[in-house]
């Protein structure tokens, strides 16, 4: 006979013991795969786009294509050849050293998870733009949300990157937006009225994240399903600057000799 | 908006890497090579040949080596969570993946991965590091009352937890905890966090919460003068070696040797 735990303080932990309930959906072995309801198969394999579906594995809600283009849009400009860029620094070492291409792809997936740039600062981002609309209705102007916003953070989340001033994928996705008719909401034209504000008074701009927020907000996304959007986003620059790595000498990528490393520490001295 | 040209900042970076751990002296022969090495100005392979793992593993994030008053509760600490268990989130993490016979060389990442949670996880070493660093002026008494206070107006689902590394663990105090914190005050010589979270687990173990292995590792970490980056990667590194036995232990088993749930045990809400 078993024992009844649902009075103890554990119950909740022995309900789950070898049982699954998902919202998600699943495989049932013989039927098919299913998807918040959709046969995946029969209703989305062939009919919607990757980037729709992953809108859907993350919100539970199916979007218009045009959305799931805007995304595919979205990633390309994340995903740059670059191996200077940090995270595709990861995919490089990891291919010089003869690492699998996976090593490289999910070290550089996290490193691109960071509070400088990318993944990690998208909840910041979108909390800044959200609390400036809301300033915004309620009469202040741009100058008093910038103000207040810089007195008591000292940052603007969206707006400068480093390496450069500008960014070059704000304009790319607006030309993605026109293309697939899809119209500014509030929260993106007041990123770009901060942008302009910011221009002239402080020679810094709207950022890649600030906008992707700010259009993402317009959508009805808060900042951590946008977190949650992206977090792949980097992966295609990762694999090309691994692979280029990998079919290069091993070791090639960036070798450093000895003294291309200067010590800080203490003088040599003996163990006690 | 208006439009911007991109232009590269004045950022100067470094040419080279500095670093106050370890100094190599390059070889006569090959620059790429190194000669001598030292670490925090000890010669390497006189580390290796009179000092412990503990010792050297210390002195790379402390930059001296332990006293013998440290290097008891270091070592001591470092075995107290050297396998979290099989059942832990990241062993069993790293078994699924060696029976479904994951690349080898991903079975540490990837179950590092997973043991960066702030339940049960690294995250929480740093959060309660955090928490400690914090509230170590104040009184254990004054912070246990001000937080179970503050709990006492959320119905949350799921652990209690009182602060991080502190809380229920499956819903009551985590007995193994307890006994690994006895062990470490009756071994050890006990600094000012940790007997500072004992009196704090003291008074919260009403409320059905305890010690829990980060808090433990947290609070000896910050006697031992570690900051909170420090300690959360310390904790991945002192936990990987229980992982990955479990994992080599079944790197050679097939799938069936770690459970599936069935067919009748996966429900599909909606369905």
């Amino acid at each position: 006979m078993s024992q009844d735990v649902t009075d103890t303080p554990y119950a909740l932990w022995e309900e789950n013991r070898n049982r699954i309930v998902s919202r998600q959906g699943g495989w049932v072995i013989g039927k098919g795969v299913f998807n918040h309801g959709f046969s995946m198969m029969d209703d989305l394999v062939g009919e919607i786009t990757y980037f729709q579906q992953i809108f859907l594995n993350l919100t539970g809600k199916l979007p218009d294509k045009r959305l799931g283009d805007w995304l595919e849009a979205g990633f390309i400009c994340f995903s740059w050849p670059d191996a200077r860029i940090w995270c595709n620094h990861m995919a490089a070492l990891s291919g010089t050293s003869r690492g699998a291409i996976v090593s490289g792809v999910s070290s550089g997936i996290m490193a691109a998870d960071s509070l400088m740039y990318a993944t990690g600062v998208m909840v910041r981002c979108h909390d800044f733009i959200a609390i400036a609309l809301k300033e915004k209705r309620a009469g202040a102007t741009v100058e008093e949300i910038v103000k207040r916003h810089l007195s008591a953070k000292n940052e603007l989340p969206g707006y400068a990157r480093p390496i450069a001033k500008g960014d070059e994928r704000i304009d790319a996705m607006q030309r993605v937006c026109r293309k697939l008719d899809i119209a500014m909401g509030e929260h993106e034209a007041l990123a770009y009225e901060i942008s302009d504000y910011l221009i002239e008074e402080y020679d810094e701009c709207l950022n890649y994240g600030g906008y992707l927020v700010a259009f993402l907000a317009d959508h009805g996304f808060s900042g951590i399903e946008v977190e949650r959007l992206i977090s792949t986003a980097v992966a295609s620059g990762l694999q090309a600057v691994y692979v280029e790595a990998l079919e290069r000498p091993e070791g090639s990528f960036l070798p450093m000799r000895c003294s291309d490393v200067v010590y800080t520490g203490p003088e040599d001295r003996e163990l006690p | 908006m208006a439009k911007v040209d991109v232009k590269r900042r004045d950022d100067q970076f470094s040419d080279k890497v500095e670093t106050a751990i370890w100094k190599e002296k390059p070889s006569l022969s090959n620059p790429f090579h190194a000669e001598d090495i030292r670490c925090f100005g000890y010669d390497h392979l006189a580390l290796v040949n009179k000092k412990s793992f503990a010792e050297v593993f210390f002195l790379l994030f402390r930059g001296e080596l332990p006293d013998d008053t440290q290097k008891t509760l270091f070592e001591s600490l470092l075995i107290s969570v050297i396998h979290p268990g099989p059942r832990h989130v990241a062993a069993r993490a790293a078994m699924n993946a060696a029976v479904s016979k994951t690349h080898v060389s991903h079975i540490l990442p990837l179950s590092m991965n997973v043991m960066a949670g702030e339940w049960q996880g690294s995250r929480e070493v740093f959060q309660a590091m955090k928490f400690l660093s914090r509230n170590l002026q104040s009184t254990p008494e004054g912070c246990a009352r001000d937080r179970l206070s503050a709990l006492s107006d959320t119905d949350q689902e799921g652990d209690l937890c009182v602060a991080p590394g502190f809380g229920s663990s499956y819903g009551t105090a985590d007995t193994y905890a307890q006994k690994l914190a006895d062990n470490l005050f009756a071994h050890c010589v006990a600094g000012e966090s940790l007997q500072w979270a004992r009196q704090f687990v003291a008074c919260i173990e009403e409320s059905g919460a305890g010690w829990r292995v980060t808090g433990l590792f947290a609070a000896a970490l910050c006697d031992l003068g570690f900051t909170p980056y420090q300690g959360e990667l310390l904790y991945q590194i002192a936990t990987a070696p229980g992982i990955a036995a479990q994992a080599a232990e079944k790197s050679d088993q097939p799938i069936t040797a770690m459970p599936f749930v069935s067919d009748q045990n996966y429900t599909i809400e909606g369905e």
